[in-house]
């Protein structure tokens, strides 16, 4: 009897007249269906009913999977990311009653979001979630979809962190400016809580100039609290804070036309004397005439990808803030600056700029290092192997001294840090010896290879 | 109005499985295998009785001091003695009997009495002394697990792809239809023509997966006129089949220990090496891309496993790292086994099952398919390729074999560790 029911009902909802009549819409809602009943059977443990009497998706997966195709880059991608919006539409209609009217709000809504993604809206959004390292952030628009390659640092951070170290303090106070969706300080937070005991905990405060993305933030940390964790993080992530702050100048928004960025408080002005152990931050780094994934230009806030105008002509259209970074680090009395940016061309120029301050002084050479994007995973590594020196060559005349950079990894520079003499011990890879066989010169024009 | 709706043939005959006498069919295969003679092998005989000693060491100890593994071993044990008091009954009476018999002195009546009992009671002796022998057959230390199936096309180009498929599809109505509830973890294609399966990995997730798939381990073989040839030539291609025990959720139940050394499961990180895929230039605001997938080489075998289901870079890590434990526990216990028979080849000739055996033939012009281990030869190719009933029939001959073998096995080791220690 169950069983004549199930199968009148399959029957009902794949030939009856509601649905759609084109045939790509018809196809396309028959296959939803099938991979519905597929998934639901897993899930309960129990067999496909009747899996002949639908015909072979093969043919219909392709129908939705050209639509993704367009935007997903690969086949292979494809296939995956309708893998993933047939999850999240079943996600969202699970507290329907189940029967022929949830699966066809499932086929629509499949459709719809196939449609959506085809037009180039990014995956992300369009679930409203994405994985940042170990953590599932909120995302919404209008404020950064949380980028994997920054979550990568961090991590190599954390595994390269002497925790232990007596110089490390045993409640960091950690910056994040430009904190956006808030990725950086909430994984922060996480992986502080796993690595250090439980009667640690770190203060941290996030500062951003966008309203929506501090709500975002919030909602963020409003999540992860209400999840289980170790006792160190939920400290952590009860006394992070995120405030509103503009951290360039106010003329660097006054023609922006929006009121909500030219009369946001200054940082000096929000911060007033605190200090800070740490500062991390993920600013707008891309230069405004560079050729973009329609993607990400179309579908991703400006303000967080690309900087204002600097007032000063001899800074590069990308790096903006980069120098305020390193002064605003200076004023809180940082001991450990991390900052994202975008290839090696703008790191060269970054690690120029922080070498050049005599407060970033490791032990004996400046500190400052370049991280790439793929660095070594495994827990023993000859770091030797991994490290490349780099000559910045200062010309100026005021400057004499021409330093080392190590460069870890390999791929496209993602972060420059830099540190100052008492975090010198904090991390293993400060401690290294750089020696000048087969390196790079590095000039502010001219690059050649010494031998 | 009151119309039943259309159910699909396959469904019907499913549904009225259970209504089907099972009991019948039983005892009429059950006469047809090799190890159901009332005499029982004398090996065996004698190790039943040394499990029996054990069983009674651990009772006692049992009852002086309980723990719950000595309980646990006894519990295992309790099958054998309990099958082993029976086939002594039955055998002690059967005996008296016959001596009855034999014995002149006994009047008639007594004697017609006699004869009828001596029937029934041979009958019971042959029953206590098959369930003897299947309560001594060892279990696989997995049988109980859910596995892994991994499907590759063998010898034979495109068609052997075609080939491996199809035995994906056919295992997957195979679960269907026996309620197991299977899920693809993962399906490559080839890069040049999506239709050509590369590998597919089949997660069979209901407990006892493994003993019932591990017979299908091996290569399969085809013969027929694949849909590529345009000069209708019949085609002989291969396609490889490898069942693994699957730990994913139930390593504690299993009793595996990942971090002993020792274990088959265990992995030096050191050998390991892990790689993110990335693609290479541009990365962190610039573009924005979805890269969650794994790969895990282990270094001193070269085993590779590459997992992207998940959007979650840490679940696909936790993935590929039970798909590798389980890959690598695969060939440590097939090396060792190849030992072992290697070691025992003088007494006798075991098969392995392992990748490399041709273990089936499918064959379309006749519309067969052959078991060449139990050399049982099922027609209804159809219905086998949708993974019907038929397929079953092979599967049950296959199992059958593998525990005909395993006691030949367990009878040449007894045999051997007796005359090494005479």
């Amino acid at each position: 009897m169950r069983l004549g029911r199930t199968l009148g009902s399959l029957r009902r909802a794949i030939f009856s007249q509601s649905l759609p009549s084109t045939p790509s819409a018809h196809s396309s809602a028959r296959f939803a269906l099938f991979n519905h009943h597929l998934a639901r059977a897993r899930n309960t443990g129990s067999r496909v009913r009747c899996i002949h009497t639908i015909p072979k998706p093969r043919n219909r997966l392709q129908e939705l999977e050209s639509d993704l195709l367009t935007q997903a880059g690969s086949a292979e991608t494809a296939k995956l990311e309708l893998k993933w919006l047939r999850e999240h539409a079943e996600e969202e209609h699970r507290n329907q009653p189940p029967g022929p009217e949830r699966d066809q709000c499932v086929a629509d809504c499949l459709k719809q979001l196939c449609e959506e993604r085809a037009k180039g809206t990014p995956i992300q959004l369009l679930i409203g979630n994405t994985y940042f390292g170990d953590l599932l952030l909120h995302c919404a628009p209008d404020v950064l979809i949380p980028r994997q390659d920054t979550a990568t640092q961090m991590e190599w951070f954390f595994r390269r962190l002497n925790i232990d170290e007596t110089s490390f303090p045993s409640n960091p106070r950690v910056l994040d400016l430009c904190c956006g969706s808030g990725c950086m300080s909430l994984l922060f937070a996480h992986k502080f809580g796993q690595v250090a005991g439980n009667k640690r905990s770190a203060s941290l405060t996030g500062v951003d100039i966008s309203a929506k993305a501090l709500e975002l933030a919030e909602r963020n940390r409003q999540h992860l609290l209400s999840q289980n964790s170790s006792r160190s993080t939920m400290e952590t992530l009860k006394s992070l804070k995120y405030i509103k702050a503009n951290i360039l100048d106010k003329e660097h928004y006054s023609d922006a036309g929006n009121p909500e960025l030219s009369t946001a408080p200054l940082i000096y002005d929000v911060l007033q004397d605190q200090t800070f152990d740490i500062v991390l931050s993920n600013p707008p780094y891309i230069d405004p005439r560079t050729e973009l994934d329609p993607q990400v230009r179309n579908f991703e806030p400006s303000l967080a990808l690309f900087p204002p105008k600097s007032l000063n002509s001899n800074i590069h259209a990308g790096d903006t803030f980069y120098p305020r970074l390193l002064e605003v680090a200076k004023a809180v009395k940082a001991k450990f600056l991390f900052m994202e940016v975008g290839n090696m061309e703008q790191a060269e120029r970054v690690a120029d700029l922080a070498s050049r301050q005599s407060y970033w002084t490791g032990r004996g050479s400046c500190g400052v290092q370049i991280w790439r994007d793929v660095l070594p995973t495994g827990s023993s590594v000859d770091l030797r192997e991994v490290c490349r020196p780099l000559k910045l060559d200062h010309n100026d005349e005021d400057v004499d001294f021409a330093d080392l950079v190590p460069v870890f990894g390999a791929g496209e520079a993602r972060t420059v840090v830099c540190w100052t003499r008492e975090a010198c011990s904090w991390l293993d890879i400060f401690e290294l010896g750089i020696t000048l066989s087969g390196i790079q010169i590095i000039g502010h024009k001219e690059k050649r290879r010494c031998s | 109005m009151f119309r039943t709706p259309w159910i699909c043939a396959r469904c019907t005959r499913q549904w009225l499985k259970p209504l089907r006498p099972l009991g019948l069919r039983r005892q009429s295969t059950a006469a047809a295998t090799g190890i159901t003679s009332d005499t029982i092998y004398p090996a065996l005989l004698q190790r039943a009785r040394k499990i029996n000693s054990e069983h009674h060491d651990l009772a006692k100890q049992l009852e002086s001091n309980y723990d719950s593994k000595i309980a646990k071993r006894a519990g295992e044990l309790r099958l054998v003695v309990d099958a082993l008091s029976s086939w002594d009954h039955a055998n002690k009476s059967l005996e008296e009997l016959r001596a009855l018999l034999r014995d002149p002195e006994t009047d008639a009546e007594l004697r017609e009495l006699a004869n009828q009992d001596v029937e029934q009671c041979a009958d019971d002796l042959q029953k206590a002394s098959q369930s003897l022998t299947k309560s001594l057959i060892p279990k696989h230390p997995f049988a109980d697990l859910p596995c892994l199936m991994e499907i590759r096309p063998g010898i034979g180009g495109k068609e052997a792809a075609l080939f491996a498929s199809d035995l994906v599809h056919m295992y997957q109505g195979f679960c269907a239809d026996n309620r197991l509830s299977a899920s693809l973890v993962s399906y490559e294609r080839s890069e040049e023509d999506p239709n050509q399966l590369i590998e597919a990995i089949m997660e069979v997730e209901s407990a006892g997966a493994y003993g019932l798939l591990r017979c299908e381990a091996g290569v399969h073989r085809v013969q027929r006129v694949p849909a590529t040839e345009e000069k209708g030539r019949i085609h002989t291609s291969t396609a490889s089949v490898m069942v693994l025990p699957s730990f994913s959720d139930n390593a504690d139940a299993a009793d595996i220990d990942m971090n002993d050394p020792t274990s088959d499961f265990y992995i030096d990180p050191k050998d390991i090496r892990k790689e993110y895929m990335r693609a290479s230039g541009a990365g962190g605001q610039h573009v924005n891309k979805t890269e969650s997938a794994v790969r895990l080489v282990h270094l001193p075998t070269k085993t590779t496993v590459f997992m992207q289901e998940s959007r979650s870079r840490p679940s696909n890590e936790t993935r590929a790292w039970s798909l590798l434990r389980a890959k690598l526990a695969h060939t440590r216990r097939e090396a060792r086994e190849q030992e072992l028979v290697s070691m025992r080849r003088n007494v006798v000739g075991v098969n392995r099952t392992g990748r490399s055996d041709k273990i089936r033939t499918y064959n379309w012009q006749q519309q067969r398919v052959t078991d060449h281990r139990s050399g049982t030869t099922v027609h209804g190719l159809e219905g086998i390729m949708s993974g019907g009933q038929n397929l079953q029939k092979l599967m049950e001959s296959a199992r059958k074999w593998l525990t005909e073998t395993e006691v030949e096995d367990m009878i040449a080791d007894s045999t051997t560790t007796n005359s090494g220690s005479v």
